[in-house]
């Protein structure tokens, strides 16, 4: 056998270093805490910190708020209530994000909320498993939930009326633009990475509550 | 003929009867078309540089589409231009059959036979008049000659050139006839034998021009000490009309004796040829030739002497290229300018793939004649910045072969082994297909790449990880079989985009496994060749997405692109790593998902600690590309 050696060259590798900080959340359970969800993919879609908590909530507080379903029905000879009472998993809430000020969220959190949307966990029936929802500001419990829907702006459900508010006129990139981490110290100015004009809602099934 | 040792030699060995058959120059009728071209400075005439790519052009555009016989020996046509070769043998081999290879101008067929021998069909001609090992016809024997029996017009009534190579085995007194030119006509009242005559006289040699006129030698010039025995010699006549040249190897040569120098009036017409024979003529009593022939041209004007130079090979660089019967062919390279360093190339005009290259020692003297010997792999120099710019980097060409030059045949097993990771997205072409036309396609004579015109494989690997790779371990298309059935080279190439510059990578080994049976007589052989890569020009770009900043109890999407420093455009087809360097060790659910989609892009999930005490904490991310992991 014959063969012949030759040098290896080494290659000097290109590095870029980024240096983070860490920003609170705040403590589950306690006011002003952000709320997140969790999907249960952890390797592909990472935990959703919101970046501010929705304005308003439907349906619940602290807990959910059930609503029989009742009504009355007059008979022959008299009025009659008819009532169904609504279980833990009959509860549909809503977190909404008000346009009060003519802005609502910035858009990479509308991203990240539209990826937990359309990409519902595997379900497998003899093992489902669920994105979990933590009303953080509320309650320290953890919830499984099923996201139903995501709408910007008012009127039909499931739409999206998007217009972006950027600074500087930047890329119209539906991605951050830029190629910087910002630290704490940073002015955190998301326009560069635009805001939404509308509000927005998310709607989500409560399946059950993580048990502690 | 055994090599001689004292001198040097340019070899190429060939690996095998088939090998050796598409590198014998006399292979077939196509007589060095086959062959890797011989190429080297200077030109015939426009674009041709050598003997060989002329009788391949001639082949290739002047022969006759078909031959005017069933017979692979016969043929004839017409060619279109003057000025060119009008008549052209050679003495070879044609699918085991031995014969000879010729061309006529302007006739029908025209039946060469050797004369006193037993039959007018050439494929009877005994084989033993042919060397097979120097491909050349042996003249020696009475009246022992190849002659053309038909009287044809060769259209050199005013100008001619006469070449031979030949090989005398004996110097001994006597006349041997080398090239006869016979006029069949009447002149004088004399029948013209011969008008152009050559002859070997002894070890000299003598060249006479008969008046058609007068039926008298009217030039006549001799030359003493012309020949060596066993010493292959390129003897070159020329006439223009007024004056006589004759060269030796290439080189002029001032007569010792012009006996005759009276005008000289020449007619075209002519009995035909003989190369060979006795002198004064065919019946006369002196000698025989009593050498070898490799191969005689006739022209129908008078080449100038850098053309002659040229066409032996002898001025700038490589002479003709002789077949060894050991297995191997050489060629001498010879001329003052092959003391310059130098690149001697074979290129296959068959394949269009391998290239032999080999510079010249610098100390050498004049005549030495030089031997290489083939590298195991060749690879080219890597790409130019220009080439970097044009989106084609970074290629290495293969050649698979073992220290004695023997082309791999068989399907050679390439395996690729990451010393460090690296990052670098791998393209494992077989030659030629990934490849666009332009610089890459153009041999020059300083040219390191080779010529991708030819039809490869197209096997195309793609590696994305690079990995360590075991000896059983393949890639999904597989290493093996690159199109490289017969020999060609494998191509190793790193594309990157036409808006960047440099390339990036790891460190390499390749590994080359040839198969027991691809090479008759040899056993496996493994050659390592290096591939380094050194990243320039890109700058990776690394941030947290979408949410610009991570937090405790949340995730990030952290994602590098490699971008071009200057355009800041992505470079797609790139790995990058991603690494914590430092930071809360709670690098949960932390993965590198190690795949570049379509932007270009390498993310890893970053999953913050869930504990808010880990707020302020500082973590620094690396993205890195190419170099020590």
């Amino acid at each position: 056998m014959t063969y012949r050696v030759f040098q290896i060259g080494q290659g000097t590798p290109v590095v870029a270093t980024a240096t983070l900080q860490l920003l609170p959340t705040g403590v589950s359970g306690s006011r002003g805490a952000l709320r997140r969800l969790v999907h249960p993919d952890a390797a592909t879609f990472p935990p959703v910190v919101y970046y501010r908590n929705p304005d308003r909530l439907y349906n619940f507080d602290g807990e959910e708020l059930r609503h029989p379903i009742t009504a009355a029905v007059r008979t022959l000879t008299a009025t009659r209530t008819v009532r169904f009472e609504e279980e833990t998993g009959d509860v549909v809430v809503v977190e909404e994000w008000t346009a009060d000020g003519g802005l609502s969220v910035p858009l990479f959190l509308f991203q990240q909320l539209y990826e937990y949307l359309v990409n519902p966990p595997d379900n497998d029936p003899l093992a489902p498993s669920y994105i979990l929802w933590e009303p953080r500001d509320q309650t320290t419990d953890v919830w499984r939930v099923e996201l139903l829907q995501l709408q910007v702006g008012g009127g039909s459900p499931g739409r999206f009326s998007m217009r972006r508010w950027q600074a500087g006129g930047g890329p119209n990139d539906p991605r951050v633009p830029g190629a910087l981490v910002l630290t704490p110290t940073d002015v955190m100015d998301v326009s560069p990475t635009a805001l939404l004009d509308q509000p927005v809602f998310l709607t989500m099934r409560l399946v059950s509550v993580v048990e502690a | 003929m055994a090599v001689d040792e004292s001198a040097i030699h340019f070899l190429a060995t060939v690996a095998s009867a088939a090998d050796r058959e598409q590198l014998d120059p006399n292979a077939s009728l196509g007589g060095f078309r086959s062959l890797s071209r011989v190429y080297y400075q200077g030109a015939l005439t426009a674009g041709m540089s050598s003997v060989h790519e002329f009788v391949d052009s001639l082949a290739k555009d002047d022969r006759p589409a078909s031959p005017a016989s069933s017979s692979p020996l016969v043929n004839s046509g017409a060619y279109a231009a003057a000025g060119r070769l009008v008549h052209w043998w050679r003495f070879g081999r044609d699918a085991g059959a031995i014969g000879v290879d010729w061309a006529t101008y302007s006739g029908p067929r025209r039946d060469w036979f050797l004369r006193n021998l037993s039959s007018a069909d050439l494929s009877a001609l005994q084989p033993g008049l042919f060397d097979q090992a120097r491909r050349s016809i042996t003249l020696g024997g009475a009246n022992n000659c190849f002659q053309q029996s038909t009287a044809v017009a060769w259209g050199i009534a005013n100008a001619w050139t006469v070449a031979l190579w030949v090989r005398p085995t004996t110097v001994a007194a006597g006349q041997g006839g080398l090239f006869h030119l016979t006029p069949d006509t009447t002149v004088g009242g004399t029948t013209a034998v011969n008008q152009i005559r050559l002859f070997r006289d002894g070890s000299g040699l003598e060249v006479r021009i008969t008046d058609a006129t007068t039926g008298t030698n009217a030039k006549v010039r001799q030359f003493s000490s012309f020949f060596t025995v066993n010493v292959w010699t390129l003897v070159v006549a020329t006439w223009n009309g007024t004056t006589l040249s004759v060269y030796r190897d290439g080189s002029l040569v001032v007569p010792s004796a012009s006996p005759s120098d009276a005008a000289v009036t020449m007619t075209d017409a002519g009995r035909g040829g003989i190369i060979g024979g006795r002198e004064p003529n065919l019946l006369g009593p002196s000698q025989d030739l009593a050498a070898q022939v490799h191969s005689a041209f006739v022209w129908d004007r008078a080449l100038d002497a850098a053309e002659v130079a040229s066409f032996a090979g002898f001025g700038d660089g490589v002479g003709l290229p002789e077949w060894d019967f050991t297995g191997q062919w050489a060629v001498f390279v010879t001329g003052a300018n092959r003391l310059a360093a130098r690149r001697v190339d074979f290129y296959d005009r068959a394949t269009g793939t391998f290239r032999f290259a080999a510079g010249f020692p610098s100390a050498a003297a004049l005549g030495d004649r030089f031997r290489v010997s083939l590298p195991q792999f060749l690879w080219n120099d890597g790409p130019t910045p220009e080439e970097c710019a044009a989106g084609l980097v970074d290629y290495r060409c293969v050649f698979a072969r073992n220290d004695s030059g023997e082309q791999l045949t068989g399907s050679p097993r390439f395996y690729l082994v990451a010393l460090d990771p690296g990052s670098v997205a791998f393209d494992l072409a077989a030659a030629g297909t990934a490849f666009t036309t332009g610089a890459f396609n153009t041999i020059a004579n300083d040219e390191t790449a080779p010529n991708l015109d030819s039809g490869f494989g197209t096997a195309l690997q793609r590696f994305r990880r690079p990995r360590a790779w075991a000896s059983s371990d393949s890639p999904a298309g597989s290493l093996t079989n690159l199109g490289n059935g017969s020999g060609l080279p494998v191509f190793l190439r790193r594309a990157v985009p036409a808006l960047a510059r440099g390339y990036v990578g790891g460190t390499w080994l390749l590994f080359l496994e040839a198969p027991t049976a691809a090479i008759s007589g040899a056993g496996p052989w493994v050659g390592v060749a290096p591939i380094s890569f050194t990243p320039a020009g890109f700058t990776p770009d690394l941030r947290c997405e979408p949410d610009r900043v991570p937090r405790t109890f949340g995730g990030s999407r952290v994602v590098a692109r490699l971008r071009d420093a200057a355009s800041g455009i992505a470079v797609e087809g790139v790995d990058v790593t991603i690494e914590l360097v430092s930071g809360p060790g709670a690098l949960e659910g932390g993965t590198f998902l190690g795949a570049t989609d379509a932007l270009g892009e390498t993310s890893v999930v970053y999953r913050g600690p869930n504990s808010e005490a880990s707020a302020g904490a500082t973590v620094v991310l690396e993205a890195r590309v190419g170099g020590d992991s």
